[in-house]
């Protein structure tokens, strides 16, 4: 699918989705978004958690407490607030990589109450790392909780004891996937002259 | 290969008087950064310009707009739109975030050899910083701008004229009362930054344990390096200012990467700081003193008798209830006696020559007042200095009492230890660190052994002593870290950052960000400032907080006080962290005098 000069691209899983849309004319950045799969049902099913915390903490509250039935609106309207606030929504991650200038990771999440567009504008916390920075980007092979083995993408930054993981909330992603996401970096990030020296992933 | 056009926000969808009539629009390009457009001209005017004043290097001409459309004249440029930060009011953009402690204070991060041979690796080797010159380029902005209106008067479309305020401004400097003014001010301010370069390198003397052991001290240590860096960092501050606002702008490409005001932005903020932590100090000083005066008597007699209760009565309980079997336990009645006969000696001691002299009520009146005095006249801070230094000078006994346990304990225990290697047939090898066997005579076993069973019974004692003690001393500990913290807080506490984060975020860059926008022409990038996260502006404190929690409050504590590791309080080191908006060392006073006497108008 083509929308002026922008390929965009999808690609779903069990898991999670990928979204990609790319700069084709002169190839100058690439936008990988990767967001939990069936995200209105998750989002369905944590109002239900609220109705179904609200339902049991206010007739809970108002039977053990006689002292709290004069106020019996306003312990129900705090209630309610707060278990809004508690539960949030899921995670979406987006990573944003212009040509040799250097990457951008950004994530949000936000409140059920309010709608997807305000809660990315609320919450987005972005970080950008200029290419100078940048020494690569690989995929790297660890431990996770005790006995997993799993492959992660992460960027190796110039003067810094941790490596900075490209997706954190997704870390147990598809290795095909993230081969992809890191042909995209590749790509996406080094000038043509240097791809040569860069590419190494056929 | 890509090449970008920094395009600011206003003049992208400018509309001029005639709508139908056709836009050119002006970029600027130097060395090493990429094209940064100026302004758009009407096309009429532009054609006028005719070959004797054509726009020449560095000055280019990219784009045109027909129907609302631009077009680039050439190809493979790509748009990033942004909004020009305004240097009047100390805008800028920084792809690292601002630096608010002083750079020679920033640590060097110690990787090891093997990552330092991946980072300097031929295949990741970068030349050029072309993004770092393009952001230089957009933070000047409104400087090019100027330059190449003086440079074509007939293209530019607004009339610069310098305002009414900077003019008077310039004719009152002339004045002969303002130049008196001056002259004493700056003899003033020479003469307390001497004296207080003074004090301060006094207190700083490696041998002298004042600043160990006195809060005070170190208060006073640390007003006297702020007054002493009081004039450089004035001198920063302004001189740019002048430089920029009265001089011409100088465009050469050498020194304008030298000259970029927003290098002494983070000093400006720091200066404001100190001063409004200061008067802040000051009036919480008069708030504090005009309550403690009003309740004196009150307070008088509250604290009489609170500090005899918890520093005399309190503890004599505790010792005579340790040699009569606490709790029920049966303690070693010789050795139990013996301890608690040389501890109430030490508490009576200290009774009779510290705490009744120091607590009875008149020289508690006249404490007060005298705190009072101090804080209204100085600072909040230099009182609760002096009030914890008259808590640790009180609690005196304490502290004797807890690192005489404390070597007790330690004694018996590395006894304890060796004696049962030596029961096992082993014996520690201090050479090679580590447990060897070892062949024992037959009378050093035996003697070896019953002195490990004699220690073995008499540890519940020492230990009930030492548990007790520690106690009361990490008690005594706590209460002074609190105070000790309020006066930090009213130290070092990063208000005007803070309010500026609030008010103009972009003044406090954190980095960049870049958003991806759709419009008529298709896509583009906006370059966005993203402002400094508000964790980042308490980092000192977090490390601070982090070093206090791991000496006195975490398992690494419990385990230390198993060990008969003393718990030693070293205030200085724990509160170096904090002098990081100071500069390490201080400039010497010739050097600032001669540059102060530069900045006399002439």
């Amino acid at each position: 699918m083509k929308t002026q000069s922008n390929d965009i691209r999808r690609i779903r899983r069990s898991q999670y989705e990928i979204f990609i849309e790319e700069e084709c004319q002169n190839e100058t950045f690439v936008e990988i978004t990767i967001s939990p799969s069936n995200y209105s049902r998750k989002i369905i099913l944590n109002w239900v958690t609220v109705f179904i915390i609200n339902y049991l903490l206010q007739s809970k509250l108002l039977l053990k407490f006689d002292v709290l039935n004069e106020y019996r609106k306003w312990v129900r309207i705090g209630v309610f607030v707060l278990s809004v606030f508690l539960i949030k929504s899921p995670k979406v991650e987006q990573i944003t990589v212009i040509k040799d200038y250097g990457i951008q990771l950004s994530h949000w999440n936000g409140y059920i109450i309010f709608p997807y567009k305000m809660n990315k504008h609320l919450t987005q916390m972005r970080e950008f790392i200029s290419r100078d920075k940048i020494v690569d980007v690989i995929i790297n092979e660890g431990f996770y909780q005790w006995y997993q083995v799993i492959f992660y993408l992460c960027i190796i930054t110039r003067n810094e004891k941790k490596l900075k993981i490209m997706f954190p909330g997704h870390i147990k992603m598809k290795l095909e996937d993230e081969k992809l996401i890191y042909q995209l970096c590749q790509r996406y990030l080094y000038l043509k002259k240097d791809k040569l020296k860069h590419d190494c992933l056929h | 290969m890509v090449h970008y056009i920094f395009w600011p926000e206003y003049t992208y969808s400018k509309e001029l008087n005639n709508i139908n009539e056709e836009l050119c629009a002006i970029s600027i390009a130097l060395e090493s950064g990429d094209q940064m457009v100026l302004d758009v001209v009407p096309e009429s005017s532009f054609r006028r310009q005719g070959p004797n004043n054509s726009i020449l290097p560095p000055y280019y001409y990219i784009a045109r707009r027909r129907d609302g459309q631009w077009i680039l004249n050439h190809d493979g440029f790509y748009i990033i739109r942004f909004v020009a930060p305004k240097l009047s009011s100390m805008q800028f953009l920084s792809l690292e975030p601002i630096l608010l402690t002083s750079p020679e204070r920033q640590e060097e991060l110690s990787s090891s050899e093997s990552i330092k041979i991946l980072f300097d690796y031929e295949r990741y080797h970068v030349d050029k910083a072309r993004f770092k010159q393009s952001i230089d380029q957009v933070n000047l902005y409104y400087n090019y701008l100027l330059d190449f209106e003086k440079k074509f008067p007939q293209l530019s479309s607004t009339i610069q004229e310098t305002p009414l305020y900077v003019k008077s401004f310039n004719w009152c400097k002339n004045c002969f009362i303002y130049k008196i003014i001056y002259k004493i001010l700056l003899f003033i301010s020479i003469s307390i930054c001497f004296i207080a370069g003074q004090i301060s390198t006094l207190l700083n003397i490696s041998f002298s344990p004042f600043l160990r052991i006195s809060v005070t001290a170190r208060q006073i240590d640390l007003r006297c390096q702020q007054l002493c860096y009081f004039p450089v960092q004035f001198l920063r501050i302004n001189k740019n200012r002048t430089l920029s606002k009265l001089l011409p702008r100088v465009k050469d490409t050498e020194t304008s990467e030298t000259q970029l005001p927003c290098r002494f932005y983070p000093d400006y903020i720091r200066f404001y700081n100190t001063l409004w932590l200061m008067t802040n100090d000051i009036s919480f000083g008069l708030i504090i003193s005009a309550m403690c005066y009003e309740n004196q008597h009150k307070l008088v007699n509250l604290l009489h008798k609170m500090i005899r209760y918890c520093l005399y009565d309190f503890i004599k309980k505790v010792t005579i209830q340790l040699a009569d079997n606490p709790l029920g336990i049966k303690l070693n009645a010789e050795l139990t006696h013996f301890l608690s006969e040389l501890f109430l000696w030490i508490i009576d001691f200290a009774y009779i020559h510290i705490i009744e002299p120091l607590t009875g009520k008149e020289t508690l009146l006249m404490l007060i007042k005298l705190n009072c005095y101090v804080m209204s006249s100085i600072g909040a801070t230099f009182g609760l200095s002096l009030t914890v230094d008259f808590l640790s000078l009180c609690s005196f006994h304490i502290f004797l009492f807890y690192h005489i346990i404390n070597k007790l304990y330690s004694w018996q225990l590395n006894a304890m230890t060796n004696l049962y290697y030596l029961f096992r047939g082993k014996k520690k090898n201090k050479l090679r660190d580590r447990i060897d066997f070892n062949y024992f005579e037959l009378d050093q076993l035996l003697m070896g052994t019953l002195l490990f069973i004699i220690m073995v019974y008499l540890t519940p004692t020492v230990l009930a002593f030492y548990i007790s003690y520690t106690c009361l001393r990490l008690c005594l500990i706590y209460s002074e870290i609190s105070l000790e913290s309020i006066i930090t807080l009213i130290n070092h506490f990063p208000l005007f950052a803070l309010l500026l984060r609030v008010k103009d975020p972009k003044r406090l860059p954190g980095g960049v960000s870049f958003d991806i926008g759709h419009d008529n022409n298709g896509t583009f990038l906006l370059l966005k400032n993203n402002p400094l996260k508000i964790g980042m502006l308490f980092k000192s404190f977090n490390i601070v907080l982090q070093q206090v929690m791991n000496n006195y409050c975490s398992i690494h504590t419990i385990l230390n006080i198993i060990k008969g590791n003393p718990i030693i309080m070293d205030r200085h080191k724990l509160y170096y962290v904090l002098y990081s908006s100071l500069p390490e060392k201080s400039v010497t006073i010739n050097e600032v005098y001669e540059q102060l006497l530069e900045t006399l108008p002439n």
